[in-house]
């Protein structure tokens, strides 16, 4: 398998996006869709060392807000990861995942989600189910159409083929969002991590590590 | 004197509540037992024997209780039946007794003869009387409904009837012009100013010239008024600094946004420290650039913005300016809708006067 071997032939979900929902909490009935660029870094340890394989990862994402509180939005993004060593083989990865946010204030959420997420080589081919939960702070900019983004939560649930359950599942994000009439920018640093039990006396850990690009246009309602 | 202290000893006899009994409701019930008895003997012609039991009535020695009505209708019996024995003048000073009690006073042409009535309706042009009838309990629905009132004078005259506020002066005019006997009038429950009469005692205050003699009277009848209203909504309070957003930067808001820059930088440091696994190796660099960016827009946002105005404050404000004014018309105009259908009730009150 060439390692130039192209594209994106799947997503990726490395990271449930910043702002799985828009930026700002747009109005009632507000509609946008976005645009995710991500350069992502995915370390392995299984007892061969540190695998380390990085790459680009795009992908396209649409947010609704029915209520007043509540935004559903859902993401598919995929990329090739290539190997830092020339004895691994590339990753490809793709991922489809849909989050809620539930609004308790203005500055303050309740996150949760889910993904369904593929990792392949040239020789196998692994499916990752994941639920993660957690809790967004949202603080805006004094007069300007700045958000700062600080979140973190568990993954509860996290089912692998051919692993066990890890031992510790947990994601954190950190960023900064810009909404502007119908613009919506965002930036962000994102880390999930994965410590699975020792097996066979080999602890194995994973960590995927992003930093991400949107650009989204509200096609709908109102920034609020 | 004789006849009057017989009828006086028959009446004393024949009623149940005997003279030492004294007390307002049994000099009432003999006062209307003699009046009773004299209109019986009236009515069978008995005119020598009616005419002292109506005199003794009113004379000033009636030991008994009587209401105005009584004496009213005392003296009405006593003219007509002077006339009857040919004494027309002091059957007129009955009749005038009758009028200037009550104006109200009028005899029924199917019971008096026209002697009787020409003599009365002589009485009347010789006294000015005017008087008020109370008024009914009633609901009134001012866009549909009217109270009546119903006045009278003795004859002919200028009249001018008021509505008046207990606690003000004149509140609106609803009949002036000249009248003669019996009128109604009708009120929609509005005052002078086009608005509906508050809840309160009101007084209808007629006054009377006469065109015949000149003399003046009046009379008043009290009534309550009591608005019966849907409750209002309120209308939203102004809006207080709390409500509205900074419309120019200030320092402390400045800082607030430095330190959530500094919140974004420390927030990736921390993460690339704490939340991954050590045994992987730092991602240094997407961490660097995300605290990088962090410090940038909180620096950005705190220099140099003192004291700037926020456009998008303002026009927020102005918005939320605008949907107070909306709501607060839309709450008066709710209002106006329900104060139309306001009612009033209308009760009679005490304190009739002329």
């Amino acid at each position: 398998m060439s390692r130039r071997s192209p594209i994106v032939w799947c997503g990726l979900a490395l990271v449930p996006a910043i702002g799985a929902t828009p930026p700002r909490a747009p109005a009632q009935g507000a509609v946008s869709g976005f645009a995710n660029g991500s350069l992502v870094e995915y370390r392995v340890a299984a007892g061969a060392g540190v695998e380390r394989f990085g790459g680009p990862v795009l992908g396209l994402g649409g947010a609704v807000r029915p209520g007043t509180r509540l935004t559903i939005s859902v993401l598919v993004q995929g990329g090739t990861l290539e190997a830092r060593r020339a004895a691994d083989l590339e990753r490809r990865i793709g991922e489809i995942g849909v989050d809620a946010r539930f609004s308790v204030a203005p500055w303050l959420a309740l996150a949760g989600g889910g993904a369904v997420r593929a990792v392949a080589n040239d020789v196998a081919r692994q499916r990752w189910v994941l639920v993660r939960f957690g809790a967004e702070a949202r603080p805006a900019f004094m007069g300007t159409p700045m958000r700062a983004v600080l979140r973190a939560g568990l993954i509860p649930v996290v089912a692998v083929g051919g692993l066990p359950a890890p031992a510790l599942a947990l994601h954190a994000a950190a960023g900064l969002e810009y909404s502007h009439g119908p613009r919506i920018l965002a930036a962000s640093y994102s880390v999930e991590r994965f410590d699975f039990p020792l097996r066979g006396g080999i602890r194995r850990l994973e960590q995927v590590s992003a930093l991400t690009c949107r650009a989204g246009l509200r096609l709908r309602g109102a920034a609020r | 004197m004789r006849w009057p202290a017989v009828a006086l000893g028959l009446t004393l006899a024949a009623a149940a509540p005997t003279a030492a009994q004294d007390s307002a409701a049994v000099g009432r019930d003999s006062t209307a037992v003699m009046l009773q008895r004299a209109r019986d003997l009236y009515e069978r012609l008995e005119l020598e024997r009616a005419l002292p039991l109506l005199r003794l009535v009113v004379s000033p020695g009636w030991p008994f209780a009587m209401t105005g009505a009584q004496r009213v209708e005392a003296h009405t019996y006593l003219g007509a039946l002077l006339v009857l024995v040919g004494q027309r003048d002091s059957a007129l000073t009955e009749f005038r007794a009758a009028l200037e009690r009550d104006a109200f006073t009028d005899l029924d042409p199917s019971q008096f003869t026209p002697a009787q009535l020409a003599a009365f309706d002589a009485a009347r042009r010789l006294v000015f009387a005017l008087g008020v009838r109370p008024v009914a309990p009633m609901r009134l629905d001012p866009r549909s409904d009217r109270v009546a009132f119903t006045f009278v004078t003795t004859h002919a005259a200028t009249v001018r009837a008021e509505i008046r506020a207990a606690t003000a002066g004149a509140a609106a005019t609803v009949f002036a012009g000249e009248s003669e006997r019996l009128r109604e009038i009708t009120w929609d429950g509005v005052l002078a100013g086009g608005e509906l009469a508050p809840s309160g005692r009101y007084a209808l205050v007629v006054r009377g010239q006469s065109r015949l003699l000149a003399r003046t009277d009046s009379a008043t009848v009290y009534f309550d008024v009591s608005q019966d209203a849907p409750r209002l909504e309120d209308t939203l309070p102004p809006l207080g600094a709390r409500d509205l957003l900074p419309e120019r930067t200030t320092a402390a808001g400045l800082r607030a946004d430095l330190l959530k820059g500094l919140g974004v930088a420390a927030g990736a440091f921390v993460i690339a420290q704490v939340a991954t696994n050590r045994e992987l190796g730092r991602p240094a660099g997407m961490a660097v650039a995300m605290s990088a960016a962090g410090v940038a827009a909180g620096v950005t946002a705190y220099a140099g913005r003192r004291g700037r105005a926020l456009p998008e404050n303002v026009a927020a404000n102005v918005r939320l300016r605008a949907e107070r004014l909306a709501a607060n018309e839309a709450i008066r105009r709710r209002n106006v809708e329900r104060g139309a259908s306001t009612t009033l009730l209308i009760t009679p009150a005490a304190g009739a006067t002329r």
